[in-house]
């Protein structure tokens, strides 16, 4: 219990050292005029499926090995311990989620969605020595890859890479969707945005700041989806081309129902 | 006798120091029915009054939530193995009042969210019981002002932003506690647009004129201006709002509205506060 609160102490003295280089997400300060839209569903681990704008999830299945971790054992993290206190450690291990979903449009076509997510993490930590770039992830591979397929068209396949998006790099969280000479690219950044869709014309002026992934087509934002669970939102510019629309759609459901792998 | 000389110890009442090319043009209003902002009382200055407050519940939820970045001591934590949670915390407060200069009147809605994340660590130690370390937050203030104005009615919209990343390069010492926030606001309406920029002040005023140095910065209040020029200052030690006296009467309720609105917020857009 004490040694518990001794190594918290020593962790906030060892923070105050000057050894660490940080590089901050890049975050901006926008104003659009992006309607919002609520997004409902998973408010409770089991509810699988999430519905907003026209949009509504079926079919989410995921595959076992998105719940396994393979990793290498080193038998010095567990012996070179000095009253809990780690005098090293190495981590050496894989995460991976793999899951597919049909998403259902308003005018009753879908796309079908199959996504990939990797993370490999080889970390060192030396608590007598300075960090090196492992111990700020740097050696971490994280990237996610995705299949958008519209139902109707479905040679007009949207291909989706993305990486850092469990964060367990110092390095921006952002990825790419090509779709033959469209391209549409997201990352996450401090977006000011319209608070709700309230049918009283007041209510519909606020604004509110939000950490968002947000998605630019041709030089402009044209979508966003929350980054974080609480008061999950979707906003789309009113006048965006359908194909666009939907694959932007497509791509907020990846992001919020893909599994953390970086513990 | 003790009461006495405590009561004659009464320290100084200490204001913003405000430049004197600003101060030459403009009107100091001293804020009455303040308290610490608060309350439902309506507040006068200069010869604009409020109505009583009209407030919404101040609601927070919050709820465990998936990393957005890792700070450096995330960082030693996991490698420490300590437990640690990523905790979202969304606070919403809504309020509106009425104010009116005599003449014209305005309608102020306003809509106030801070949605903050930090890391909750858990010590197994009942003196320490859980610590908590802020990570990020985005804080926003929203308002409407609907100006009744004799002239003209108007619309003016009222942003003001601010937002904190966590950084290794943060000086746990620095009082101000403004490192890795950005911050700033608007307040516009058809014609119109003032910025509004936050003011962290080393230097104040007594109310006898003399000049007293803080040891370090601290937020002091809020400056609006119109191409580079300063038209108002709220100044939120002295609790007082200056305004340039040859502004046009719509320009001045509207900023007077603004002031208010800021001033009776209830959520705080400060790491200390987090």
């Amino acid at each position: 219990m004490i040694t518990n609160a001794i190594k918290v102490l020593s962790i906030f003295l060892f923070i105050g050292t000057p050894l660490f280089s940080y590089s901050q997400l890049n975050k901006e300060v926008l104003q659009t005029d992006m309607e919002p839209y609520k997004m409902g569903g998973r408010k409770n681990p089991l509810s699988k499926n999430i519905s907003f704008a026209e949009y509504k999830t079926s079919n989410v299945q995921r595959k076992v090995k998105t719940f396994l971790t393979v990793g290498t054992i080193d038998p010095l993290n567990q012996i070179l311990v000095i009253e809990s206190v780690p005098l090293r450690r190495n981590d050496k291990y894989r995460n991976r989620d793999a899951f597919r979903f049909k998403l259902e449009t308003g005018d009753g076509t879908y796309l079908t969605t199959e996504c990939a997510a990797f993370l490999k993490v080889d970390e060192r930590f030396r608590l007598l020595q300075k960090q090196d770039s492992s111990f700020w992830g740097n050696r971490n591979t994280d990237f996610l890859i995705a299949s958008i397929v519209p139902g109707s068209e479905p040679l007009s396949k949207w291909s989706l890479v993305a990486s850092n998006l469990n964060a367990s790099k110092d390095v921006e969280q952002k990825g790419k969707l090509v779709c033959k000479d469209d391209e549409i690219s997201f990352i996450v950044m401090n977006l000011l945005l319209k608070e709700n869709s309230s049918q009283y014309l007041l209510e519909q002026k606020f604004t509110s700041l939000n950490m968002v992934y947000a998605f630019t087509y041709k030089n402009e934002i044209v979508g966003a989806v929350s980054v974080k669970e609480i008061g999950r939102s979707f906003w789309i510019k009113k006048n965006a081309d359908k194909k666009i629309r939907d694959a932007i759609a497509a791509t907020a459901v990846i992001l919020t129902i893909r599994r953390n792998l970086y513990q | 006798m003790a009461i006495f000389i405590l009561s004659s110890c009464k320290a100084p009442k200490m204001f913003m120091a405000v430049p004197e090319q600003f101060k030459a043009e403009a009107v100091k209003m001293s804020i009455a029915g303040l308290g610490n902002g608060n309350g439902k009382k309506g507040i006068d200055f200069g010869n604009y009054n409020t109505s009583r407050i009209s407030r919404g519940w101040n609601m927070t939820t919050s709820r465990e939530d998936r990393n957005t970045n890792i700070s450096s001591e995330e960082r030693v934590l996991r490698a420490f193995k300590i437990d640690r949670t990523s905790i979202t915390n969304n606070q919403k407060d809504k309020f509106e009042f009425t104010i009116n200069d005599g003449k014209n009147t305005a309608e102020v809605f306003a809509l106030e969210r801070k949605v903050s994340e930090e890391t909750r660590i858990t010590t197994n130690n009942r003196w320490l019981s859980e610590l908590s370390d802020p990570k990020n937050f985005q804080y926003s203030f929203s308002a409407v002002i609907l100006l009744h104005s004799i002239s003209q009615p108007s619309t003016w919209d009222l942003s003001l932003y601010s937002s904190f990343e966590n950084k290794a390069d943060k000086n746990r010492f620095d009082m101000t506690n403004t490192n890795g926030i950005n911050e700033g606001g608007i307040l516009t309406s058809e014609k119109d647009t003032i910025i509004i920029k936050s003011i962290n002040s080393q230097n104040l005023v007594s109310d006898k004129g003399e000049a007293r140095n803080l040891p370090f910065k601290m937020p002091s209040g809020y400056e609006l201006t119109v191409d580079d020029n300063v038209i108002a200052v709220i100044d939120f030690w002295g609790k007082v709002i200056w305004m340039n006296s040859k502004l046009g009467e719509d320009k001045k309720i509207a900023i007077a509205a603004a002031s208010s609105a800021i001033l009776l917020r209830r959520i705080h857009n400060k790491i200390a506060l987090v």
